[in-house]
């Protein structure tokens, strides 16, 4: 199995297999143009978040291989868990799936945002927007 | 460095989290969201109110959008059953999906209004109430973003004031991306006050055209329709007339001309007589609407049986230019429309056609004291293909018309 090395933001270095990479498209774009034989850099996605990233593809595949025994219940259960994070690491995700490009990751995660949005009155959404913001800081 | 690294590192430029509110993301995160939320939303940040009603939001929010949207008219019972939409309080524009009130005229008390009708073109409704004996209130609104503007009143004077079913509404809009006009169109018969004895019939009433312009904010009187000022056919513009007399006239609110045409009774010719079978034996029909679609003129009918008067279907007729005859295009059955258990209906009804985009939907709404609405009946050109438009609650009494209008979040009143 070809191995694909890719590289956070901190410089932390993940070994994933190239099946898996390829599920990110902009991943799959530099893999063409560059190659496998060095690292591909990531410098907008933290270890944290990489880490989170590959979980999900990984569950996912091995989810959708013929002999999976995962029920819809058991993915639907993952996924739930998977977006119960912190408003900040929510939206980090969201900006890795946008930047990775993984469709699937893009569409769970907005999915929650807007779950968690509508239900809110306008100033507390401005209010978890602008917090998100200042958590940076 | 923490986990916050990584952005520190960009120096803010690219991994910035503000970018979650980057166009791209804010409507990706919108599009898992229904209209009225969106709506409520907008008054998170300047931002995002320019996100909800950009093009582009259009455009991605488009496809899980149904291409039209049914706003209901409901009205308080009747308290007079000769008019035709009598009733004290009118409200109109009950989305279907909140039932939101979209729009109250303001009724000062012991005043009584009829709704005479709504209009649509381009996303934009414009929605008629008669005040009480001479005045006439008028709206124009965006029942997606629900904004209103009320027009000036139409100068109809007392004596030729309209009568509900002489009465026709249309209007054309024209929505570009920085502005929008549209016109209004109010056809009505004039009302000769008898003056040496009842006169025997309607004929020698007028019909008359009153334009709004959006551009200049007034209404303007056109021309008295008559068959030697107006062209012959094909038909053009948004408004057509028809009071049960052969000339069926139209007016172009753009060049401020009549056109007409006359009708005659669809013939059957021997061929099609064989091939009727039975459940379209004996028909009559009755005048829904006529409206324009790629340049030719259609005319959708309603079809009942002569002898009983129930309802059998509803047909859409072409008029071919070289020989001014009507052609059968496609009929339905209403028991292929509603099952067959549809009720068949002896009541009277009220029928109007309208096209939105390649689909003609006829909607009915009979007359308080028979029974309920139908749900609108579609037909689409392009796949020339019938259906019906499924929609809960039919059951309630208070719903008078479905009216089937193009949502759109620009067009603006």
């Amino acid at each position: 199995m070809v191995k694909v090395t890719l590289k956070s933001a901190e410089g932390d270095v993940f070994e994933v297999d190239e099946e898996l990479a390829l599920e990110s498209l902009m991943v799959k774009n530099m893999i063409e143009d560059v190659g496998l034989d060095s690292a591909i850099s990531l410098p907008n996605v933290s270890s944290t978040i990489l880490a989170k990233v590959i979980e999900y593809i990984k569950f996912h595949m091995d989810a959708q291989k013929d002999g999976s025994k995962k029920t819809s219940e058991e993915i639907k259960a993952f996924d739930d868990d998977f977006v119960n994070v912190g408003i900040p690491t929510l939206f980090e995700m969201v900006l890795a799936s946008n930047y990775l490009n993984v469709k699937s990751l893009l569409s769970l995660t907005c999915n929650t945002v807007a779950n968690m949005i509508k239900t809110k009155p306008p100033a507390e959404v401005k209010e978890m927007f602008t917090s998100a913001k200042q958590a940076k800081a | 460095m923490g986990r916050w690294g990584a952005f520190e590192q960009d120096g803010g430029r690219c991994g910035n989290l503000e970018r979650i509110t980057e166009p791209s993301l804010v409507l990706h995160i919108f599009s898992f969201l229904a209209l009225p939320e969106l709506f409520t939303l907008r008054a998170v940040c300047k931002s995002w109110y320019d996100a909800v009603l950009a093009p582009r939001f259009v455009q991605l929010y488009k496809p899980s959008l149904k291409p039209w949207a049914v706003l209901r008219v409901r009205t308080d019972p009747p308290v007079d059953r000769e008019l035709r939409y009598d009733e004290e309080h009118f409200d109109y524009g009950m989305k279907l999906e909140n039932h939101t009130e979209l729009w109250r005229p303001h009724l000062s008390l012991n005043q009584r209004s009829r709704f005479v009708g709504l209009c649509s073109s381009n996303g934009l409704v414009c929605g008629m109430l008669m005040e009480h004996r001479d005045s006439v209130t008028s709206a124009v609104g965006n029942p997606i973003t629900n904004m209103w503007k009320a027009l000036p009143p139409a100068p109809i004077a007392s004596p030729d004031r309209p009568r509900p079913a002489y009465l026709n509404i249309s209007m054309e809009a024209e929505i570009n991306a920085d502005s929008s006009s549209y016109q209004v169109v109010i056809l009505y018969q004039k009302y000769q006050t008898p003056v040496e004895g009842p006169t025997e019939d309607d004929d020698d009433d007028q019909i008359c055209s009153l334009q709004y312009e959006s551009e200049s904010c007034s209404w303007h009187e056109g021309l008295l329709f008559s068959t030697s000022n107006s062209l012959g056919s094909p038909l053009r513009g948004c408004a057509f007339f028809y009071t049960g007399e052969n000339i069926f006239p139209a007016y172009d609110p753009h060049s401020r001309a009549w056109s007409h045409v006359a009708i005659s009774p669809p013939a059957r010719n021997e061929q099609e007589q064989e091939q009727e079978d039975d459940s379209w034996a004996n028909w009559s029909f009755g005048y829904i609407g006529a409206f324009m679609y790629k340049g030719k003129c259609y005319w959708a009918s309603f079809m009942f049986n002569a002898e009983t008067f129930e309802d059998i279907g509803v047909a859409i007729w072409e008029m071919k230019q070289e020989n001014s005859m009507w052609v059968l295009v496609s009929r339905i059955l209403s028991t292929d429309l509603f099952g067959t258990n549809c009720c068949l209906s002896v009541g009277d009804k009220d029928m109007t056609v309208r096209l939105v985009e390649d689909t003609a939907f006829i909607l009915v709404f009979y007359r308080k004291e028979s029974h309920g609405v139908w749900p609108p009946v579609a037909y689409d050109f392009a796949l020339s293909k019938w259906y019906t438009c499924c929609m809960e609650n039919m059951e309630n009494e208070d719903i008078e018309c479905n009216y089937v209008v193009i949502p759109s979040l620009t067009a603006k009143p």
